[in-house]
């Protein structure tokens, strides 16, 4: 009796730690999209650093956000409610794609299942980072399909300090740290305009996630056959991602947390097809051409995973394609 | 001082640090660009004690960034029309970035058999400036083809409640590198 009652006090501990990690993990990703903030943070991945400064404006106009290279080239990310605009000075070209919603990382109870079933969630105590008192939240893959991640959270204003992106033994694969960060402060608007103006180079316009005309939208012509456990598709859509006359099949996968994308395009519609496994950091790629199609899997997941996605994928019976 | 910075350095190549002194140190690396050549210096070394250098790589390869620099125009990883022409490169590094990275020479085989040696340049030394031999198999196209990809997919990725606009900052970092599984 007494070791049943240990035990049943030990469960409800856990449960209680899990509920509070979650929590503070949907507080941080409020934080993330509600507070101004501005600062300088470092990136590391694969032996390599690179220093980066995130603005970040909430007003009555919307959602303004500014993310910009301070090391290598002067790389440009700005976003608002309705566009993500790339400015990439080294290849000449500024890329325009459509902005989505973000969705706060709130976790609705039938959820809760399937994403304890492939993850653990602890509350792993405090820390001190940037100068901000912090709370660290770890998340654990169960398997090897998926990637882990710890989040350093200001304990005031809940907003994310450092983020570990972790293999399963919970090495780091990338961090995320703020050297620099004030946050609540105003943002002058000169600071949320690029550097570059973007003259003179090239514009691509990935503006047409829309259906494509003759497609059944919400039917994949093809499927895969080898889904890690627990995610399923989330996403369906024909679009044009390169130009107008280039349909691309986008499905899109998750368990929850992690996310994997399936590009398929004609095979020759596309000039750089990629051929095997590409990587940064948490980011993998693997692409494979099959049946004249050019498919594209890229995810914030393992390289198994993408690979076993990629080369699982074949037509579904009912296309006509 | 110094000396221990530069012990911490050289631990952190060989992984030995815990991740709280890494985390210090990466503070420290990030707001003093002398440190990182340091670290891109270290693991140079560490490689080459390990056998892991591409071949061609000599230590005084910074200095010959700069020289390189110069001709940036006339950089080419590989003809667009054909990606396969370069699979034989195991053991070569291609770093690519904007005005970026190493001067690597690096030697190339075309399915006809010829041969043929090219240089990709960088503007100034870093800690990408080396990329490790093991990672650098079999390139692909350009990596940059990837971005289309990336952008699209960072707007639906279920993350993005938990790291804002910071999945970002891989379009913003270096290129991605092709893997060590590519078994293409």
């Amino acid at each position: 009796m007494k070791w049943l009652l240990i035990t049943l006090l030990a469960a409800t501990g856990q449960l209680h730690a899990a509920e509070s990690a979650r929590q503070w993990l949907d507080d941080m990703s409020g934080a993330l999209e509600s507070l101004n903030y501005d600062g300088t943070f470092v990136y590391f991945h694969d032996n390599k650093l690179e220093t980066m400064r995130i603005i970040h404006r909430v007003d009555a106009g919307g959602l303004r956000e500014r993310l910009v290279s301070l090391t290598g080239s002067a790389r440009e990310v700005l976003r608002d409610d309705k566009a993500v605009t790339c400015i990439m000075p080294d290849n000449k070209s500024v890329m325009v794609g459509q902005s989505r919603p973000r969705q706060p990382f709130h976790v609705v109870p039938r959820d809760l299942d399937s994403l304890a079933a492939n993850y653990t969630f602890e509350d792993a105590g405090e820390d001190r980072m940037a100068g901000y008192a912090a709370r660290v939240i770890a998340i654990k893959p169960r398997d090897t399909l998926r990637y882990g991640y710890r989040f350093w959270i200001d304990q005031d204003s809940r907003m994310l300090l450092k983020s570990d992106l972790t293999d399963v033994d919970g090495m780091p694969i990338e961090q995320v740290m703020f050297t620099g960060l004030s946050i609540g402060s105003d943002i002058p608007g000169d600071d949320l305009q690029p550097s570059l103006n973007g003259d003179g180079f090239a514009w691509h316009s990935q503006m047409n996630d829309r259906p494509v005309p003759g497609y059944q939208d919400g039917i994949p012509g093809w499927r895969v056959r080898q889904l890690p456990t627990g995610f399923s598709l989330s996403n369906f859509q024909h679009k044009y991602m390169h130009d107008e006359q280039t349909d691309t099949e986008h499905m899109v996968f998750s368990d929850g947390l992690a996310t994997v994308s399936v590009y398929v395009e004609h095979a020759g519609s596309v000039r750089q097809p990629l051929v095997g496994h590409s990587g940064m950091g948490a980011m993998n790629a693997y692409g494979v051409q099959l049946d004249g199609h050019q498919i594209t899997v890229v995810g914030e997941v393992p390289a198994d995973t993408v690979k076993m996605i990629a080369t699982s994928l074949q037509r579904a019976p009912q296309t006509d394609d | 001082m110094k000396e221990k910075i530069h012990e911490q350095l050289s631990a952190m190549v060989d992984d030995e640090l815990s991740d709280a002194e890494q985390a210090l140190l990466i503070r420290q690396l990030s707001a003093d660009s002398g440190l990182q050549l340091v670290l891109s210096r270290y693991q140079m070394l560490s490689d080459a004690l390990r056998n892991m250098l591409p071949q061609q790589v000599d230590i005084s390869f910074h200095e010959r960034v700069h020289a390189a620099l110069q001709q940036e125009d006339t950089i080419h990883a590989a003809p667009p029309a054909d990606t396969r022409w370069y699979r034989p490169l195991a053991g070569v590094a291609i770093a690519a970035s904007v005005a970026v990275v190493a001067v690597l020479s690096l030697q190339s085989t075309r399915e006809d058999g010829a041969a043929e040696v090219q240089a990709v340049a960088s503007s100034a030394p870093a800690i990408g400036d080396y990329i490790r031999a093991e990672n650098i198999p079999a390139p692909a196209a350009s990596m940059r083809g990837l971005d289309v990809y990336l952008v699209n997919h960072n707007e639906y990725a279920a993350n993005r409640g938990v790291q804002g606009m910071l999945p970002y900052v891989r379009i913003i970092g270096r290129d991605m590198q092709p893997g060590s599984s590519n078994t293409e």
